[in-house]
Formats: C-alpha cells, sequence, structure tokens
C-alpha cells in the first residue's frame, strides 16, 4: 500500500508537471515525448476525466485571479486619445500573450480529453481550444468593468482619423501637423498607428472578442461620426444635394475602415469567409439606413429654413424625398414642421404679409416634396387656422395679388395662371405617373382636390370664401379709385381681367362698374366744364366729380360733414347741369369724400396741398375767423367732436393751428407764422398728400355684420314658424334664400358664431342642440 | 417686425402649380328673380314651401292646409316650375293632391287667371300663394276644370260639401278615386 | 392767412328719379341693371309709360313683345312710353 502511495506522489508530481497551473502556473519543461508517459500514467490510474475537469477548474481559476484583473486593470478613464490608445493596445496585447502562454496546456489537455471518450462539451465547445477561447470569453466578460467603452473608444477614434484623412486629403501640403495623427509631420506616428490598429484588431479576431468588446463601441463610434460628419457638412447650406456626398463618404472612409477591421487589415474579405462578409454586410445596411435616418432628422430640424429659401433650397428639399422614402419620418417631420412654423411665425412679432409669403414658399416647397399634398394640408393648418384670425389677411392677399415689380409672387401666380388657362393640356396624359395617397391621407378628401389647388386658392380657402375675398378686392379697389385723382385705369383693367380668369366673371363684375364709372366721369366732368353756368363759377376753381353707381360699390362709411356754402353752391350748380345733361337722374354726394387742391399762403409762404374734404373745410373756416372752440366747429361742420379732434391733428401737425386752451383753437398766423413748422421749412412750396390712409369703405368686417343681420330677419321668421331649430336645418334653409349678390354666403361655422351672439344678447334661446326665440 | 424675406427678396421663383377655382356660372335672370321672390314670401299660417333640392330655386313645393271652408282639414300639395323667362311667363303650377274641385281637374291642372291670361310680371309667387289659397276659400263655379263639381257647387252645396269631404277621406265621387288628403 | 381753392373734386352717386326703388319686372333695383344687362345707367335706362309706371326699357320691352295687348304689367292700363 505504502509503495502505492509512493508510487501516486511521484505520478502526482509527474501530472503537475505536465499540468503546471494545478500549482498556478503556466510554465513548464514537459515536452510531447514526456507527456506520452504522464498520459499512460493517467490512463492507467483511469483518472483521466477526474484531471481533465480539475484542470479546466484550475485554468478557471487563474484566468479569474490573474489574466482578467491584468487586462481590465488597463481600462482606466482617460482624456488623452492617444493615451487610451496605447492602454487598449497593450491591453489586448498582453492579453493575448497571457492566452497565448496556455498553448502547451491547452495541447496536452487535447491528448487528454481525446482519452476521456465521453464527448462532454467542454464548456458548451466541441474541443478543448474552443472551450478554452469560451472559458476566456466567459470570464473576461463577467468582470466587465463600467467603463469599459472609453479607452476602446480612444482607440478607434486615434485609428478612424488616420484613415479618415487619408481618404480625405491625400496631400498634406505643407501642414505642419498631421491631420491623421495630429502629430508634427516630421514626427508622423500614422504608420504606426495603422499598424497597432490592424495587430489589436487580429489579435481581437482571433480571440473572437472584436464583436463582443468593440462592437458596441464601434457602432455608437461610427454613428457619432456619421452624425458629427453629417453636421459638418449639411449646415447652412441648403443649394447642394448632399446624398451621394454622404453614401460615398459611407463606402470609401466608413466601411473600407470598418472592413480592415474585421479582415485583419486587408481591405478586402477573402470571398470565402462568409462569415465575415455577412457581418459587414449587415453592418453596412445599418450605417447606411443610420446615415439617412440622421441625415433627414437634421434636414428635418432645418425643415423652416429651407421652406424659407425655397426654391433655392430645391437640391434639400430633393434630398428630403429621395430620404423619406428611406426612413420612417414623415410624421416627424409634420410635427416638427408644424411646430417650427408655430413658434416661427404664428406669433403677433411677424407681420400677415411675411406670414403670408412664408406659407406660399411653404406650399411651393413641400408641393414638391409631397406631390399628394397630404403634408401641406397636415401642416399648414394651424397656418390657416391663424391667418383666419388676423384682420388683415384678406387685405394682404388681394394687395399682394395686385401688386406690381419683384417680391410679389403672387402677382407673378396670377399671371401665371392667367397663361396656363390659354393654353390648356390635356391632364389624363399623366396616367401612368399616377401614385396612390399616402397611408396618413385623410381618407375623406378627394385626392384630386389635394392635388390640384393651387396657390392661390389655397390663400382664398384660408376664408373658406371666394366671395369674401372678392369683397376685399373690391373695397381695396374702391380706396384706390377714390383715392387717386389720376388713377391708371388701365392697369386697373388689366387686373381685373386677370382676377376673371380666376374668380369668374360674375363675382367681379361689381368691380368692371366701378373702374366703367371712374372713366364715364372723367367724360360726364369734360361735358359739364362746358355749361355755361358752370363755366362762370369755375372761373374761381374747378368743381369735379367722381360720380359712382351706388349700387356696384361698397358701402360708405356713414360720415356726415357740412361743407362751406360756397362749395355747396359749386355742386348743387354741378347736380343741375347733371341732370340735364342725363335726364331723369340726379346725383347724391358724399361731402366727405372726394379731394381738394389748395393754396394757402402764409405771411411770405405758399402752401400747395392736396386735401380731403374735412380738412379744406377746416381751414376755410379758419380763414374765415382765427378762433374756434370744438362746439362752434361741430356745429358749422356738423362732424361728431370726437372726429374733429382727430381730424384736426393734421393741420395742428402742418403748424397752422394750435390747442391754445382745451378745446379752444387758434390760427397761426403771420408774424407768428414764422415760429411755425411751416416757417422754419425751407421749401416755398410744399406739395403735400393727405395723410389720411384709412380706408373710406366700411370694413369687411362691418359689411359682414350688416350682411348677417339681414339673415336675422329670416332666422326670426323661421323660428317663428317652427318653433326651435338645430343650426344646420337654419344653415340649410338660410342656403335656399341667400341671394346671389356677393358676400351672402355664410359658411356654418360662421352661422353658428353670429347665433352665439345672439344667444348671449338673449335675443336666441339654445336648448338641447337645438336655436328658439325667447318666451315673451 | 422680424424680417424672413430680407434675402430673398429679389428672387423670382419658376415653380409650376395646378389650376383651379374658374369661374362660378352666373345666375339666370329667372334665378335672379325668383331669388328676390323667395326672399319676400310672406307665407300666410296655412302654406308651407318645401325644396326638394334646396340648391334648385326653380322647382319647389307649395303645401296648403286649408283652416276653414268646404277643404278644411286638407292637404294639398302644389308643384312649381319656374321656367327661365319668368317673370314674363307665369310659373307653371300643379295640383299634385287628387282634388275634388271646380277649379282644378283630375290631371292636377289649376284654373287660376294670374296663373294664365292675367299673369304680369309684376305678380310674385306670393300673389300665386294667396291666389291658390283663396280658391281653397272660394272655388269659382264660373271658370270650372271640374264641371260636375262647379254644376253641383251651383246646385247643391251641402250635397258639394259632402263630396268633398268623402273625397278627402279617400273614396270616391262619381266615377273618380280620391286618396286621403286629410291632416 | 389766405385759403384759395384750385380745384374741388368731390364724389356722388348717381340715382334715377323715379317713385320706386326697384323694377316691377325683374325686381332689381332702378341703379342697378336688368338681369340681362353688366353695365347701370345709360346702357341699361328707364322708360317711363303714361301711366306713370316705369321699368327698366329692357324688361317693359321684353314684356311687351311677349304680349298680343300692349298694357302697363302693373296697372294693365294700355302702355304708351312717355317720352317727357
Amino acid at each position: 500500500m505504502s509503495n502505492k502511495k509512493e508510487d501516486l506522489k511521484i505520478y502526482w508530481n509527474k501530472i503537475n508537471y505536465a499540468f503546471p497551473i494545478l500549482n498556478d502556473t503556466i510554465f513548464t519543461d514537459c515536452s510531447i515525448a514526456e507527456y506520452e508517459e504522464i498520459q499512460q500514467i493517467i490512463v492507467g490510474l483511469g483518472i483521466q476525466i477526474k484531471i481533465r475537469d480539475l484542470v479546466f477548474v484550475h485554468i478557471e481559476k487563474y484566468l479569474r485571479q490573474h489574466v482578467a484583473p491584468s487586462f481590465w486593470s488597463k481600462f482606466v478613464k482617460t482624456e488623452e486619445d492617444v493615451k487610451g490608445f496605447q492602454l487598449f493596445k497593450s491591453a489586448v496585447n498582453d492579453l493575448y500573450d497571457s492566452v497565448s502562454q496556455f498553448s502547451g496546456i491547452l495541447e496536452r489537455l487535447t491528448i487528454l480529453n481525446n482519452s476521456c471518450n465521453d464527448s462532454k462539451p467542454i464548456y458548451g465547445e466541441k474541443d478543448v481550444i474552443s472551450g478554452f477561447k469560451q472559458l476566456v470569453r466567459a470570464t473576461l466578460l463577467a468582470q466587465l468593468p463600467l467603463d469599459f467603452q472609453v479607452i476602446i473608444n480612444n482607440f478607434y477614434k486615434v485609428s478612424f482619423n488616420v484613415f479618415d484623412y487619408e481618404y480625405e486629403n491625400n496631400d498634406m501640403g505643407e501642414d505642419v501637423m498631421c491631420n491623421g495623427c495630429l502629430n508634427e509631420c516630421s514626427d508622423c506616428n500614422c504608420m504606426y498607428i495603422v499598424k497597432v490598429f490592424h495587430d489589436t484588431n487580429r489579435k481581437l479576431m482571433e480571440l473572437q472578442l472584436l464583436e463582443r468588446l468593440t462592437g458596441q463601441v464601434l457602432t455608437n463610434f461610427i454613428q457619432m461620426r456619421i452624425e458629427s460628419h453629417i453636421q459638418k457638412l449639411c449646415t447652412g447650406t441648403f443649394d447642394v444635394s448632399h446624398i451621394e456626398f454622404l453614401e460615398n463618404w459611407l463606402n470609401t472612409n466608413v466601411m473600407s475602415w470598418l472592413t480592415r477591421i474585421y479582415c485583419s487589415g486587408s481591405s478586402k474579405p477573402s470571398p470565402d469567409d462568409s462569415n465575415t462578409l455577412n457581418a459587414i454586410s449587415k453592418f453596412k445596411q445599418k450605417l447606411s439606413y443610420f446615415l439617412y435616418h440622421s441625415y433627414t432628422k437634421l434636414r428635418i430640424d432645418q425643415l423652416f429654413n429651407i421652406i424659407i429659401e425655397y426654391p433655392d433650397s430645391q437640391p434639400a428639399v430633393d434630398d428630403i424625398k429621395i430620404c423619406l422614402e428611406k426612413t420612417d419620418l414623415r410624421s416627424t417631420l409634420c410635427k416638427s414642421l408644424q411646430s417650427a412654423l408655430e413658434t416661427r411665425l404664428l406669433h403677433p412679432g411677424v407681420n400677415t404679409p411675411d406670414i403670408l409669403t412664408a406659407y406660399v414658399t411653404t406650399i411651393r416647397a413641400l408641393r414638391h416634396l409631397d406631390p399628394s399634398g397630404v403634408i401641406l394640408e397636415t401642416v399648414t393648418k394651424p397656418v390657416r387656422n391663424y391667418l383666419r384670425n388676423r384682420d388683415d389677411t384678406v387685405r394682404s392677399v388681394v394687395s399682394s395679388l395686385t401688386e406690381e415689380g419683384a417680391g410679389s409672387e403672387l402677382a407673378e401666380e396670377l399671371v401665371k395662371f392667367a397663361a396656363e388657362a390659354d393654353g390648356d393640356s390635356d391632364k389624363d396624359e399623366a396616367w401612368d405617373e399616377w401614385n396612390p395617397d399616402p397611408v396618413d391621407a385623410d381618407p375623406t378628401v378627394d385626392s384630386s382636390d389635394r392635388r390640384a389647388n393651387d396657390i392661390i386658392s389655397m390663400l382664398v380657402n384660408v376664408y373658406g370664401s371666394k366671395e369674401l375675398f372678392v369683397n376685399e378686392y373690391r373695397t381695396l379697389l374702391a380706396d384706390r379709385l377714390l383715392a387717386q385723382s389720376a388713377i391708371n385705369t388701365e392697369k386697373e383693367i388689366k387686373y381685373l381681367e386677370l382676377l376673371k380668369l380666376r374668380f369668374g366673371e360674375s363675382q367681379l363684375h361689381f368691380c368692371e362698374v366701378m373702374l366703367k364709372d371712374i372713366s364715364d366721369s372723367k367724360r360726364i366732368n369734360a361735358l359739364i366744364q362746358q355749361d355755361k353756368e358752370i363755366e362762370t363759377l369755375n372761373r374761381k376753381f374747378t368743381s369735379n366729380a367722381m360720380i359712382l353707381s351706388a349700387q356696384f360699390w361698397p358701402p360708405f362709411k356713414d360720415e356726415s360733414l357740412e361743407l362751406p356754402e360756397e362749395i355747396k353752391r359749386h355742386l348743387e350748380a354741378y347736380t343741375k347741369s347733371f341732370e340735364a345733361l342725363k335726364g331723369n337722374r340726379t346725383l347724391s354726394w358724399k361731402p366727405h369724400l372726394g379731394n381738394v387742391n389748395i393754396e394757402i399762403e402764409i405771411g411770405e409762404k405758399k402752401l400747395d396741398l392736396t386735401v380731403s374734404p374735412f380738412n379744406a373745410t377746416l381751414i376755410l373756416h379758419f380763414q374765415d375767423k382765427p378762433e374756434w372752440t370744438l362746439d362752434e366747429l361741430h356745429q358749422v361742420m356738423k362732424v361728431p367732436v370726437t372726429i374733429l379732434r382727430r381730424k384736426i391733428t393734421y393741420w395742428q401737425s402742418m403748424g397752422l393751428i394750435t390747442e391754445k386752451s382745451t378745446d379752444l383753437f387758434v390760427l397761426v398766423d403771420g408774424s407768428d407764422g414764422n415760429k411755425a413748422n411751416v416757417a422754419t421749412n425751407q421749401v416755398q412750396e410744399m406739395i403735400c398728400e393727405d395723410d389720411e390712409t384709412e380706408s373710406v369703405m366700411a370694413s369687411a368686417h362691418d359689411q359682414r355684420e350688416g350682411e348677417l343681420q339681414v339673415f336675422w330677419s329670416y332666422i326670426v321668421g323661421m323660428l317663428t314658424n317652427l318653433d326651435s331649430l338645430p343650426l344646420d336645418r337654419i344653415h340649410q334653409m338660410l342656403k335656399m334664400f341667400a341671394s346671389q349678390a356677393p358676400g351672402t354666403e355664410c359658411s356654418l361655422q360662421e352661422l353658428r358664431q353670429f347665433l352665439d351672439t345672439k344667444v348671449r344678447t338673449h335675443q336666441l334661446v339654445y336648448q338641447g342642440g337645438m336655436y328658439k326665440l325667447p318666451k315673451t | 417686425m422680424i424680417k424672413l424675406f430680407s434675402l430673398k427678396q429679389q428672387k423670382k421663383d419658376e415653380e409650376g402649380s395646378a389650376r383651379a377655382g374658374g369661374s362660378q356660372k352666373k345666375a339666370s335672370a329667372a334665378q335672379l328673380r325668383i331669388t328676390k321672390d323667395l326672399n319676400e314670401l310672406n307665407l300666410p299660417k296655412t302654406c308651407n314651401t318645401e325644396f326638394p333640392d334646396p340648391d334648385d330655386l326653380l322647382n319647389f313645393k307649395l303645401i296648403i292646409c286649408p283652416d276653414e271652408g268646404f277643404y278644411r282639414g286638407g292637404r294639398f300639395i302644389f308643384s312649381f316650375k319656374v321656367g327661365p323667362n319668368y317673370p314674363h311667363e307665369p310659373p307653371k303650377v300643379k295640383c299634385e293632391t287628387a282634388v275634388y274641385h271646380p277649379n282644378i281637374d283630375l290631371e292636377g291642372n289649376v284654373c287660376l287667371n294670374i296663373l294664365r291670361e292675367d299673369w304680369k310680371p309684376v305678380l310674385t309667387v306670393n300673389s300665386i300663394v294667396y291666389g291658390l289659397q283663396y280658391l281653397f276659400l272660394e272655388p269659382n263655379p264660373e271658370d270650372p276644370l271640374n264641371k260636375e263639381a262647379a254644376d253641383e257647387l251651383q246646385s247643391n252645396r251641402r250635397l258639394f260639401e259632402q263630396h268633398v269631404q268623402r273625397a278627402n277621406a279617400r273614396g270616391y265621387v262619381g266615377s273618380s278615386y280620391f286618396e286621403r288628403c286629410l291632416k | 392767412m389766405k385759403v384759395t381753392i384750385k380745384s374741388w373734386t368731390g364724389v356722388a352717386t348717381w340715382r334715377w328719379v323715379a317713385n320706386d326703388d326697384n323694377c316691377g319686372i325683374c325686381r332689381m333695383p332702378f341703379d342697378s341693371c336688368c338681369p340681362d344687362c353688366k353695365l347701370p345707367g345709360d346702357d341699361c335706362p328707364l322708360v317711363w309709360g303714361t301711366c306713370s309706371h316705369c321699368f327698366h326699357i329692357h324688361c317693359i320691352v321684353k314684356w311687351l313683345h311677349s304680349q298680343p295687348q300692349q298694357q302697363c304689367p302693373m296697372c294693365r292700363q294700355d302702355w304708351k312710353f312717355n317720352n317727357k
């Protein structure tokens, strides 16, 4: 027995000699020949399985206690990329070396394992070597420190820089610094970095740790690079398409670098290595998607600016168009643009013409981006709602429609429409370009409507009715015609013709009559001037008239003004002459309208002014009597005191009248005049336009109120007869009776508002969805 | 004010756009006139209008429910067709309810002077409504379309009244059948 | 101070001097035009009958053309143009 014990001791020592790991060391001189003998012994004792498992337990322990900690000990946070680069390199090298030291043991272990014949998997793998590698990976990853990615990131960053610049610009010229390694050129480290880089990657690949250790870092890193590359490339420039550039950059710089990582330095994977090929192509797909995604996101963030610069920014819009097909960012785009519009456009700090211009470019750009019109419809809804609530929207649209010269895109649009209407080409020809509506389209809207809506219609649709629009145009035209004594009727007629093409003949019929009134007035004036009595009167001053067809002009603001007797005599004579000229017709004067050319002599100075009848009357009164109280003026002019006070400021600003004490106005005359503004004015004769620019027409809003008031009598009638009615029924019945004159159409929404004001003033009762009259 | 467009004031653009809009058809003279008529329509309590197509003011119905006279309790529907020559020609008015009436025949033709020889363009739909209403209050045997009814009205007012009531309640008067037309 | 008026341009609206506002035939205002016209005034004048009723000339002429007897559509008196 003791003999045996002794033998066993020898055997154990021999086994320890072959597998020094059992004593926690690796080094041994045991040769293959020596091991053959030991193997015999183990097999002889029948303990091969036990020994094998024991060895593995010790390898595991060794890896856990020595290899892994020393590997991870290098993974410390560092600020310097180069330091991190070195740390990672030495960590991988050390790991590679210490793992290599196991080769002897593993070789023997393989022989031992083969003799076990139990075909038991080793750490899940078939053979010792793979099992060992698995063990190494498992042990390492089990001790993964939290911020292990820092130096890996450093490592790849340094190496990518070298590659990136190698591709970007080969001629480093006279730069003192090497753009690759950021060292001085004389001391360029690039070659070294490239060598280390490939070496490290190869080792990691061999250890099968490349993906595990660096995959996430690599992905993050490349994505970061992609993002920063896009940022660098695409900020502030919208007039170049970047997609091709970016694709190229991804394929050359990024992908070849990646390929080198995977293929240990060679620029092409060997065609047999399907695993690597697969991995690379998957990586590429991911990156390509990421590239588009990042680019699209950037462009979406810039979309508002892109739109403002459209059509110069068309390449950028084209890019987005391509990107939207490859990414899933449609709804992001809508949301982001909508909020951009809201924060940058739809607030009181932006004036209406600018909002309109932005709206127009938005329509143009989005129409190009998405011909189906769905995005446009969604995105611009808040713009339309906002514009609807601005008082001057219609006015701005109408004035920009008729504006001439640069900057008026709408006027061009109108002319273009006319040109297109002439050459009406077959629309059916485009059948093969048909596309279904996108999924986010509103199915209740006819897609052809959405597609066909042009810019002017979209603007007109802000209000939902072109009647209101035409009405506003009429009011503007009326103001212009009355304000200018010498209006260019030809130009106005030209625009009217354009508008007629767009809005239809009947809608603009009124304006035609208005223009004709003006030209007729000239003729009538000429005829009346030949009248004997008028001729006599005219010796003092000429009286002219604009004779209007009241039925066709927008309603005038009701303003009273008592003219001086002399003027009244003139106008009466004019009326008589008109009556004689046109049998059975007479004139009703609007005393407050028109314009007066007067000359004021004050001291040495002469002023030549064109003013309103009000201002002329006022100054004439001051000629007769230099001091007037507000109340006295009210008595002679029949103008409300508040209006008098407001309007007298014109003469105050001219320095001719001052308010001596409250409500007492005096003429600044004679020698006093030298102190007045007029005297200091160097110009002897100044021609001054009356600064009153406010409209003489009742505003669209006032008119509308009036029109709705017309409905009121019908509504009362209806409710008297039928007791109570829901909103839509009232609307329907009104529609039936609404006359064909412009402006009398009333939208459901408008009617609701109108009825609600009636409810508030207790003229109506709203109960259970029905309107009725309050019981009296 | 924020100057969004200061950079691009001079820039023009050439993008195309679809056309839309166009002209709204001008209302015809008849339409204009009938609109005014209907606006001024002042219906008696016994009458009501119905528009099968609210966009078509030229074709509508008038419903008369007399509350006195021979025909009280009945409900009579007239169709109005306003031609393009209105108001130079009167509207074509037909009674769609079968009625036993001296001035309305069984085809629905109505004998009312202002719908024929006495029409003049200053008359309105309102005039016709009152004319029709009057026909139910005072049937006129002088100028009959339904001779049998006219004769009976002249010879035996009581029998006439009975017949009217029978016709309204559904039944035969002579050989003619009348659908019920009571409210 | 001396103010001299050099010219005075007033604004007036014209209207027909008639005993009613609207044409009895087309119901349009006299100061507007008949439904077949586009321009009021000279292009669509009023005419008076000896019965003192007046209409848009186009309206009354159209009516008279369609009638065997020339009667005023208002009062049924014989229609004669009053060329006052």
